[in-house]
């Protein structure tokens, strides 16, 4: 094995790795400030995968703008999905939550199943670009995936952080009650959060047409690599989820050069188990803002 | 005096028709191949499947609260064991059932013990347990030669035999039989479970996990002999599909949607109750055939859609499941009637 193959391998996870932490922080974002766990994450990410999709074939306009439409579409069906139905589970038990998140991703991945029921590509003239890198080559959709999801997440750290909004979610994360008295309207919390959320997933989904296969059942792969990133960097660190989502990426690139086959998920499966016995509450120190509730 | 007669009268007519009940039930489903075909005794067959699947899944997780999604772990470990046996060593499937049971027992036992030991609880044990089952078919499908890798392994018919579990598509009622008698011994099993003290102190974990760990239950105890039974019990049924279907591979058995056809019918029917599995069974079944019928075979996908939706609505307005509204109504009944009695 090469130094240029595992160079290469490292390379290619840590792109793999920006666009888990886009997809880890919508989840952890949900968690934090809300406390509920989104089941059907997965399910919006394939929602943003054919939006995007269906958006750049019909239109012919690159995909890229349409990942813009993918997150805006999502972000108005969260917050409906969170208004009417999901608002009124926010103080059930959390065996309901789990179920009403495994309904709501029945409905969405078999809705799709039911209208696409095919593997579909989409195909863009830049497609297969590659970078050269010594003896291999690096594809430029990757690195424009990874930058899309940095530039994104990013931006939601600075939304978080500066904008009135943001401090406001922040608050609600830290004491949902305080936040109350404080003034904040609670409910259009939510429903941003949730929105949010849920775009970010769409996002993910969006950057990750040109190069991954679109099918129905697409969402059920991501949603347990973003749920071991979001255990990586604990649930409701925005930061944490960035940085876990290039250990996992960089972790299932480097297992893939050890696991023959193809099951490099078997890595992530081990390292999720390992990490809920022994660090459930993330590999890092919170800097202070977010808390796990 | 008067008052406790009529209280006592009213139990035992409650408890009289429970019995007619399940006599009437059982006289129905014993007779059922007898009058009704190859194909409605499949269709049950299918249907008591699930049920008695779901109520091991019940002891567990009806009972104690926490939710498992990765039953099809022990599932497969089941059909695997079994198969193995048969084909390799030409062990009957029905030692290979319990040997199978003892092996995904003592996974069981472990993944219950590391999960609850270290306060793996909740959403994290729900998301553990998916993980554990997605393990085990990527473990399957890499492991090629134990397992067959993604062929699977096809049980060949070798002709009629008891002791090897193995009848023919012409004798369904065979199995049907068989599977009516698992299920019979599992609510059993689940019913002796319920009435005896591990049943009290499972329900007080449902109930309170810290105030039950305050009164000095030893949760992690009753939680791994819960966990080590309704895995034994899933085992078996596993084995009985490698039997009954004699085909299966690793994105069958081990698949998120085993587990989720596991919980469904629980679900349905009402966790923790011991005819809830076979309510949510019922009605689950039913409504699958009607979806078979109704249906045209290019909606697919359109059946699932209605079962996230009636799931979706279940949480929402009835999150105790068919059995546990029902329960609340008679009850309600009979306050009522018992008020109405004493006003006069």
């Amino acid at each position: 094995m090469s130094g240029d193959v595992v160079l290469v391998a490292l390379i290619n996870g840590i792109l793999n790795g920006g666009v888990y932490s886009l997809t880890a922080t919508g989840l952890t974002l949900v968690f934090g400030v809300m406390g509920i766990s989104n089941f059907a994450h997965g399910s919006f990410l394939m929602i943003g995968m054919y939006i995007t999709y269906w958006f750049a074939k019909l239109s012919g306009i690159d995909p890229y703008i349409g990942c813009v439409v993918a997150i805006v579409t999502t972000f108005c069906l969260g917050w409906f999905l969170q208004k009417y139905i999901v608002e009124r589970m926010m103080y059930f038990t959390h065996y309901n939550q789990m179920l009403l998140f495994m309904g709501l991703s029945i409905i969405l991945d078999n809705t799709a199943l039911f209208l696409w029921p095919d593997y579909r590509q989409l195909k863009v003239w830049y497609q297969h670009l590659l970078i050269p890198f010594g003896s291999t080559s690096i594809e430029l959709v990757r690195v424009f995936a990874f930058l899309i999801a940095i530039v994104i997440t990013f931006g939601l750290y600075f939304f978080l952080q500066r904008t009135n909004l943001g401090k406001a979610m922040r608050a609600t994360a830290q004491n949902t009650y305080a936040a109350k008295v404080v003034g904040i309207n609670i409910r259009k919390i939510n429903c941003v959060t949730f929105a949010v959320g849920v775009a970010c997933a769409a996002g993910a989904g969006g950057v990750l047409t040109p190069f991954f296969p679109i099918y129905p059942s697409v969402g059920s792969l991501f949603l347990l690599t973003a749920y071991v990133v979001t255990c990586i960097g604990g649930m409701g660190n925005l930061m944490g989820a960035m940085a876990g989502g290039l250990i996992v990426g960089v972790g299932e690139s480097l297992g893939a050069l050890i696991i023959p086959g193809g099951q490099k998920a078997i890595v992530i499966y081990v390292l999720f188990l390992l990490l809920l016995v022994f660090k459930p509450k993330g590999l890092f120190k919170f800097a202070g803002y977010w808390h796990a509730h | 005096m008067t008052k406790g007669k009529e209280l006592f009268s009213h139990r035992i007519n409650n408890n009289i028709c429970k019995v007619v009940l399940l006599i009437v039930l059982l006289l129905v489903f014993i007779l059922l191949p007898r009058f009704g075909g190859n194909f409605l005794t499949h269709v049950v067959l299918e249907m008591f499947f699930l049920a008695f699947l779901g109520q091991a899944w019940n002891i567990f997780s009806g009972y104690c609260g926490e939710l498992s999604f990765g039953h099809a772990t022990f599932f497969g470990v089941g059909a695997y064991t079994s198969s193995i046996l048969l084909m390799r060593y030409g062990i009957s499937p029905w030692i290979g059932m319990l040997v199978g049971g003892c092996f995904s027992a003592l996974l069981g036992i472990g993944i219950a013990y590391i999960s609850l030991r270290y306060n793996v609880k909740g959403v994290f044990f729900a998301l553990a347990t998916l993980a554990c089952a997605e393990l085990m078919r990527l473990l399957s499908l890499t492991l090629k030669s134990l397992t067959n890798g993604a062929e699977g392994i096809l049980i060949p018919f070798k002709g009629e035999n008891f002791a090897m579990f193995s009848f023919g598509v012409n004798k369904k009622y065979i199995y049907y039989y068989i599977i009516l008698g698992m299920f019979i011994l599992c609510s059993l099993v689940a019913y002796k479970v319920k009435k005896s003290r591990l049943g009290y102190h499972l329900s007080a974990i449902k109930g309170n996990y810290d105030a039950a760990k305050m009164l000095g239950i030893n949760t992690l105890k009753c939680q791994i002999i819960a966990m080590g039974i309704s895995t034994f019990l899933t085992a078996m049924g596993g084995t009985f599909y490698a039997q009954y279907y004699q085909h299966f591979e690793p994105d069958v058995l081990f698949s998120a949607n085993r587990s989720f056809e596991i919980i469904f019918p629980v679900i349905l029917g009402g966790g923790g109750y011991i005819a809830g599995p076979l309510v949510g069974a019922i009605i689950l079944q039913g409504f699958e055939i009607i979806t078979r019928e109704l249906i045209p075979s290019f909606m697919y996908g359109v059946p699932k859609i209605v079962y996230g939706l009636i799931l979706v609505i279940m949480m929402m307005f009835i999150p105790g499941g068919v059995v546990s509204s029902v329960y609340k109504r008679v009850s309600n009944i009979r306050l009522k009637r018992k008020e109405a009695q004493e006003g006069r």
